[in-house]
């Protein structure tokens, strides 16, 4: 694999990451209500003049065009503006809240990993059992409970049956570690079921598969020991579709986030990005889902990198 | 004599400060953020709920809704076109910086100035002068004869006295706080808290109890329920009576007060057939109020006419109304003399937040008795808004902010040129009896005007007034002194206590 072939990916992510400017520049103002209207709400006690000035200062009174490029050009001198409801820096704000959703991503892939793996893994190798089936059965579950119900359901059990378990109030991890760690763990467990479910079933799937291939029974044959033939030969080349879809989850963690940060009021991307999807703050709305957009172009080409570690075959050229 | 004095002095605070129970931290689980923190220039309600109790106003509510003097220690009304106030002299922003005549009158200016923008500059509009007297009083001489009416918006947040030093001195109010009240702002983690802190300083001696106060921002209910059962906060908003049902126990204190905002089901009355007044006022006949209350507050709600019921001495109760009656036979033999025996077809348009589309569900199956067919249409709250403001709807529900003024409670809502009048109602006399109401210094005469603005609202019903929610909180049983108030006001936090 060269330095000239990232280089080539990156060149070629920018027209996407230049249309997806454009998408969501269009699709935020395409929607119907602004943030002139959510100032204004239904108790208005503003002229047509006070208005027009908001328009005119918040650079709503331009055609779209203009405003597109206006935004565009602020964008390449990294300049990503200011919220329209409080006159924050974007960036800052961006700085703020990114701990929070990046350690809740974080703990829930480890969380899915811990159970959908080794849990896959069992039911592939308990093919067909009643071990198996129920292992399919949880993972059904799990893969069609909506986030939002299980996050219920924990709080409620553990609000009744923990009386010292704190669920709410948010604290850095710098500041307090055990506490941040306890106040994460419902959040980031909930989410993680969500994907431990997928881990899960392309684990059994991929693994399956290898086992039935040659090459193990080959290994068999030689004498090689269970263990070895598992986890050295098969789950090795069973890695590449799960590294694939965990590494899709991660970007999609973002969207469960913005449900979980809202369930367990924890200061993240997501709940500033639903407040702003709310209040029509078209810069903070933006800011985040380029910045979603770019995580995940990132995301790719790293899951892409990681293929040529685990199976030297792979040539990216 | 004076030794004796410091130490009479010294020893009654002492014996104070004890039996006050002075102390502690109170944390809030409340539901919305605060949108900006300027005080003149907010219109967010979670900001409001902040910076009461941080700024003040000359003048602020007690208890009971009526207005008492505040940074003013006293104002007069020598005539309807003038009112006088005179301010205390202990007043210290949170910056140290004494407050004075100059930050007032500046404080006026500022709100009046176009370019600022802000939202309470319309109450203002007919001020003609503002006028300092000497180092204590400001006059204010207004271009008609309303200062009594004028009055109760020296108390809005919107009205706070800001320092001229620190807003010329180019600090962003939107961001940070200087202000006079009880509690200062000492932090503000967006999306997770905000910490206001004693202001030792405060011009009321002993107050504020508290040392501490924690806003921890819970958009869901569920969380904040569970937050307070489980002790992590100590005081919840609530927005569902039925969350109440999970804390029936002595270990929790509810707080109830009936809202001055009321639950309305506003009509476009340009569009057929809900263009005639009959129609309308023969939709309020098939509505049965109690049961929406029953049904989507669990009870916990009042009926309500234009006026809240409980403000005197304004109120017309809804009894007194006949179209308040459940009657939907009645109903049913009006459509037929208008024309629409078999009933009729029309949209409500909601959105789903304060249960404006439980309170469309009820009426959608209350009005099909009469044959009359309702189609809910449920919309995100930014297009409600749009078309709200667009007057594109047949109807809506909605939630309005009530006051204890019918000028501030009617003007803007019925004029024909009114701010928020998007049913395009437009009655000429209507309009006649709220230029004269907004103007009449008399206030026998006043409530003979208001009277009969009010009969005539209900029997035109361009708007149905339907219910006045209960505003609920909960705390541990170990919270005193808190009290909401009817315009949701959380002004109380400053006489809150934690007992022992």
């Amino acid at each position: 694999m060269s330095f000239s072939y990232f280089i080539r990916r990156i060149l070629l992510s920018i027209p996407t990451i230049l249309l997806v400017t454009l998408i969501v520049f269009l699709l935020v103002r395409l929607v119907p209500g602004d943030v002139v209207d959510m100032i204004i709400g239904t108790q208005n006690f503003l002229s047509e003049e006070q208005i027009l000035q908001m328009y005119e200062d918040f650079g709503l009174d331009k055609p779209l065009i203009s405003q597109y490029f206006i935004w565009l050009k602020s964008l390449v001198t990294g300049n990503l503006g200011v919220s329209l409801r409080t006159g924050e820096d974007v960036a800052d704000l961006l700085v703020q809240r990114l701990p929070v959703t990046l350690e809740l991503a974080l703990l829930s892939i480890l969380f899915s990993i811990i159970i959908g793996i080794p849990l896959g893994m069992i039911s592939a190798l308990k093919k067909n059992t009643y071990v198996d089936n129920s292992i399919k059965v949880v993972g059904l579950i799990g893969l069609s409970s909506p986030a939002f119900w299980i996050g219920t359901i924990f709080i409620v059990l553990f609000s009744f049956y923990f009386d010292n378990f704190t669920i709410f109030g948010y604290v850095s991890f710098i500041e307090n570690p055990l506490k941040n760690l306890q106040i994460f763990l419902l959040p980031s467990f909930t989410l993680g079921l969500m994907i431990a479910a997928q881990i899960l079933r392309i684990t059994r799937t991929s693994m399956i598969d290898e086992l039935s291939k040659d090459y193990v029974k080959v290994a068999h044959s030689k004498g090689l020991s269970k263990n070895k033939v598992i986890y050295k030969h098969a789950f090795r080349n069973a890695l590449t579709p799960i590294i694939t879809i965990t590494g899709i989850q991660l970007g999609y963690l973002f969207g469960g986030s913005i449900v979980i940060e809202n369930m367990f009021a924890l200061p993240g991307l997501g709940r500033l990005l639903l407040q702003s999807v709310n209040q029509r703050d078209y810069p903070v709305i933006q800011a985040i889902i380029l910045f979603i957009v770019i995580v995940i172009v990132i995301l790719n080409l790293l899951i892409d990198f990681i293929y040529t570690i685990i199976d030297p075959r792979v040539n990216l050229e | 004599m004076k030794k004796i004095f410091v130490v009479l002095s010294v020893l009654t605070l002492v014996i104070f400060g004890f039996s006050q129970q002075n102390g502690g931290v109170l944390q809030i689980g409340i539901e919305t953020e605060p949108v900006g923190f300027d005080p003149n220039l907010v219109t967010a309600f979670a900001s409001f709920r902040i910076l009461e109790n941080v700024y003040d106003g000359l003048l602020k509510y007690d208890e009971n809704m009526n207005l008492v003097p505040n940074i003013a220690e006293k104002y007069e009304v020598p005539d309807p076109n003038t009112i006088i106030f005179t301010i205390r002299d202990n007043v210290y922003f949170h910056n140290g910086e004494k407050l004075t005549i100059e930050d007032v009158l500046y404080t006026f200016e500022r709100i009046m100035d176009e370019e600022v923008g802000s939202p309470a500059a319309a109450y203002y509009s007919e001020v003609e002068s503002i006028e300092v007297l000497d180092s204590k009083r400001i006059q204010f001489k207004l271009k008609v004869p309303m200062a009594n009416t004028l009055l109760i918006n020296f108390a809005s947040t919107n009205s706070a006295i800001v320092s001229k030093e620190f807003v010329e001195t180019g600090n962003n109010l939107q961001l940070k706080t200087n202000g006079t009240g009880p509690f200062f702002m000492s932090e503000y983690v967006p999306g997770d808290h905000i910490t206001l802190e004693k202001n030792s300083n405060y011009f009321i001696p002993n107050q504020p109890y508290l040392d501490k106060i924690i806003f921890r921002i819970m958009p869901e209910e569920i969380s904040r329920v569970t937050a307070l059962r489980n002790g992590d906060v100590d005081l919840i908003e609530i927005k569902e009576p039925l969350s109440l049902r999970s804390l029936q126990s002595n270990n929790y204190k509810v707080y109830r007060q009936p809202a001055l905002s009321y639950y309305l089901l506003g009509f476009n009355t340009t569009r057929e057939p809900l263009n005639n007044p009959r129609v309308r006022s023969a939709l309020s006949l098939a509505i049965d109020r109690e049961e929406i209350i029953n049904m989507v507050a669990f009870g916990e709600g009042t009926i309500t006419g234009p006026m809240n019921p409980t403000v005197q001495p304004w109120t017309i109760t809804p009894e007194n109304f006949e179209e308040y009656e459940y009657n939907p036979e009645k109903a049913k033999s009006i459509l037929a003399e208008v024309g629409y025996p078999n009933g009729f077809e029309f949209n409500i348009m909601t959105a789903s937040r304060y249960s404006f589309d439980k309170i469309a569900q009820v009426i959608q199956s209350q009005l099909s008795k009469i044959g009359v067919k309702v189609n809910i249409e449920l919309v995100e709250w930014g297009i409600f808004l749009n078309r709200w403001g667009g007057s594109d709807f047949d109807s809506f529900i909605s939630l309005n902010s009530g006051s204890i003024d019918p000028d501030v409670q009617f003007y803007r809502t019925f004029h024909s040129n009114g701010s928020t009048n998007v049913f395009l109602y437009n009655n000429s006399i209507v309009d006649k009896l709220l230029e004269e109401g907004r103007k009449e210094p008399n206030v026998v005469e006043r409530i003979k005007i208001y009277n009969q603005l009010q009969n005539i609202l209900v029997k035109e019903a361009p708007i149905l007034f339907l219910y006045s929610p209960n505003v609920l909180y909960a705390s541990q049983s170990y919270v005193e002194g808190f009290k909401p108030l009817a315009n949701e006001s959380l002004i109380f936090l400053r006489e809150t206590r934690i007992e022992e």
